[in-house]
């Protein structure tokens, strides 16, 4: 099961969470609302991932293609401190190539400053 | 509590689900640590969607056969269907550098099965494509 959320939203950031299961059966429930939110607002996001317990390739598609749109809008996305297991899915496929990877919520803000 | 684990499933992506949390708690009754039923969890999700997606273009109803099996030191996964020949070890290779460019999902779940898993094999016998995994323990 997936459970998207809005944890908040300003005029310079949205910041969402993910906690769950990104497999099949949640890329499928949330891919929608997830792309609609952030594309809607074209602002720097920061995704929680810190209760995400499972990511499918077809999760990390949907966080890759939303990140390039971000990019588009000269926007970043952030991944905020994914589980172990995971972050060694996202590292697998290379994704810190166009998203950033934070331990925490300071290191985010940190990383989007230097942007 | 057995130390191997035998599974029909019918190539619909229902089936996934159903059958995904058996699997999960055949390998934490048996021990398994928690990357291995991580990392085999991805790959059944990968190799097994692949199988419902492509391995029939003309449709039907098929069945996909999974093993699980214990051995000293390796855990053993075996995926076999009767579908089109598919060794994924031959699937082209997915370039991380092209990340930013054009890029097909699919090549995706494969990549990260081959990443993440010791070892994979594959064979075709008798119509039947014979995938299996190997975890160390």
């Amino acid at each position: 099961m997936i459970r998207l959320e809005t944890v908040s939203t300003t005029d310079a950031l949205t910041h969402l969470a993910l906690s769950g299961r990104l497999d099949i059966e949640g890329v499928n429930a949330v891919e929608s609302e997830f792309a609609r939110t952030i594309n809607a607002r074209k602002r720097s996001t920061i995704i929680d991932l810190s209760d995400l317990q499972f990511i499918g390739s077809l999760g990390v598609g949907m966080l890759i293609a939303c990140a390039k749109g971000l990019r588009l809008h000269k926007a970043v996305m952030v991944l905020l401190g994914p589980q172990t297991l995971v972050e060694e899915t996202l590292r697998a496929v290379g994704v810190e190539a166009l998203i950033l990877i934070a331990r925490d919520h300071s290191q985010a803000l940190e990383l989007l400053r230097r942007e | 509590m057995g130390r191997e684990l035998r599974l029909t499933l019918r190539n619909e992506l229902a089936e996934l689900a159903r059958h995904g949390e058996a699997v999960r708690q055949f390998l934490e009754e048996n021990g398994a640590p928690p990357r291995v039923i991580y990392v085999i969890d991805l790959a059944l999700e990968e190799m097994l969607s692949n199988v419902v997606k492509y391995a029939h273009p003309q449709g039907g109803v098929h069945e996909i056969e999974l093993a699980l099996q214990f051995e000293p030191g390796r855990l053993i996964v075996t995926i076999a269907d009767d579908g089109a020949p598919f060794d994924p070890r031959g699937f082209p290779r997915y370039d991380t550098s092209t990340l930013l460019g054009e890029r097909s999902r699919g090549q995706l779940g494969i990549h990260l099965v081959r990443r993440l898993v010791d070892e994979m094999s594959y064979s075709r016998q008798a119509g039947r494509n014979r995938v299996q995994l190997a975890m160390r323990l």
